[in-house]
């Protein structure tokens, strides 16, 4: 009787175990989402402070911005200082003709 | 509880709303199906908090009762039960009995009082729409959507209600193309515009669960939620949070020009001339370059080490001869959801947007960017 008490203790603390152990794997990979995220943000920050510092002390910013854009980056409002792809951005190609600026290439 | 059903309706039923349960979750409360039985009706229910579906049908109930279980084996089990009256009854034991023919399966019940309740159904804003209209309109927007971030309003629909002017748009952009349909709902319950944001994954569960007929659907809009309600089944979810661009802005005024063309005859030939451009670097690849000339547009791709493409189409062109590059697959996926026999490609440069519309049709457009190339 004992034995068969022990056993099925046995058993729930496996089952209780491995729930556990799901649950960790699902916090491990929401924090190494979160430390991407945190980098990249960090990153994007130091652009923009670079952007606001150069606009503040030149020209309202245009050619800050012309350059942050043909140096591969984001000048939309929706994406602004992130990297862009190889494709276009409609947002920026629209921000750039507003502003009459014309990119490299 | 203690209900009789037939399998039939009863995977119906689960099928709907499992969609909707979460695959992976630390409550293990949201991994269920809900099952609950009063008046006759069985209401099934599936959620992952961001999205949730709810859906009833006639059952006989012996004994009303609340039920929660594992969705995934419930789901797997039901569907592989034979297509005979079933009867599902709880056990005391915390273990629930599905029982056919003289055979019977015992699963555990996970306690329903963990499930989340409905959030509050009641909004600020309804309209009424047609169920193919709201399920074409999801389907010709949502190719539009795109992005590695779940969360990014890129991944979200815009729905624009404008009472006075009695009509509603669907908008999508991935910044690289922008998808816009607007049409006519039955009715709108508001004086105000409305607008809200509603992920693309809610949207095309919501296309998917809809019947493709004329029956009316029900939206009702607050604060942070959707309430789709048709016929017996409910979806429900959150809105998204961010702010989805000013898109009108990128949509151009006028074009220089037009070329006009049977549908079918351009996407076979963009499938076959994409299917051609394939390059190991991802934003080369998928290149089409489109020229148009005199009465004709001619379509080509190359893959260094594959071979190249090149055909010429019949077109009816109007306004100045250009060619430009793009990315073949935004071509094909827009030409593969037009429905209409004609299309109209309206163009300004080589590197401005051009607009895919159908030619006689102005509910639909899909704005593409062209890509700079050499």
């Amino acid at each position: 009787m004992s034995n068969n008490l022990q056993v099925e203790a046995g058993g729930m603390l496996t089952v209780a175990l491995a729930e556990v152990e799901g649950q960790l794997n699902e916090v491990i990979k929401e924090v190494r989402r979160l430390r991407t995220k945190v980098r990249f943000l960090e990153e994007e920050n130091k652009r923009l402070r670079t952007v606001i510092v150069s606009a503040e002390q030149g020209d309202g910013g245009h050619s800050q911005l012309l350059q942050l854009y043909n140096e591969g980056f984001h000048i939309c409002p929706p994406h602004f200082a992130r990297v862009r792809g190889g494709e276009g951005c409609l947002f920026c190609e629209s921000f750039l003709e507003k502003k009459g600026l014309k990119p490299n290439g | 509880m203690n209900i009789n059903c037939p399998q039939p309706q009863l995977v119906n039923a689960v099928q709907k709303v499992y969609r909707a349960v979460a695959s992976t979750t630390t409550l293990p409360a949201l991994t269920g199906i809900l099952l609950e039985a009063k008046n006759d009706t069985l209401t099934l229910h599936g959620t992952d908090l961001d999205l949730g579906i709810i859906h009833s049908f006639p059952v006989e109930v012996i004994e009303k009762g609340t039920l929660l279980l594992p969705a995934r084996i419930f789901t797997e089990m039901v569907r592989r039960l034979p297509p005979i009256p079933i009867n599902i009854k709880s056990l005391d034991n915390n273990k629930v009995e599905i029982s056919y023919h003289q055979s019977k399966i015992e699963l555990n019940n996970i306690d329903p009082n963990q499930f989340p309740s409905l959030p509050n159904i009641e909004g600020s804003f309804s309209f009424e729409v047609e169920a193919n209209k709201l399920k074409d309109a999801i389907r010709k927007v949502s190719i539009a959507t795109g992005s590695e971030d779940l969360q990014s309003v890129f991944n979200g629909i815009l729905l624009e209600i404008e009472p006075e002017k009695n009509y509603f748009n669907l908008v999508a952009t991935d910044t690289h193309r922008l998808a816009v349909y607007h049409n006519e709902p039955l009715s709108i319950a508001n004086e105000k515009p409305f607008n809200a944001l509603i992920a693309n994954r809610a949207m095309n569960e919501l296309a998917r669960l809809l019947p493709n007929n004329d029956n009316k659907v029900n939206l009702t809009i607050n604060s942070n939620q959707i309430y789709i309600q048709y016929e017996s089944t409910t979806l429900y979810a959150r809105l998204m949070n961010g702010k989805f661009p000013h898109y009108r802005q990128v949509i151009p005024e006028k074009y220089n020009t037009s070329v006009k063309l049977p549908t079918r005859d351009l996407l076979d030939t963009a499938e076959r001339a994409t299917l051609l451009a394939k390059d190991e670097i991802k934003t080369r690849s998928h290149i089409i370059f489109f020229e148009v000339g005199e009465n004709k547009v001619k379509v080509t791709s190359e893959a260094a080490e594959v071979g190249n493409l090149e055909e010429e189409l019949p077109a009816n062109i109007e306004g100045e001869s250009l060619k430009l590059a793009l990315n073949g697959r935004y071509l094909v996926e827009t030409l593969r959801i037009i429905d209409d026999e004609n299309i109209d490609i309206k163009m300004i440069a080589p590197l401005k947007p051009i607009v895919v519309k159908p030619q006689d049709n102005d509910n639909y457009f899909c704005l593409i960017l062209p890509v700079r190339v050499g």
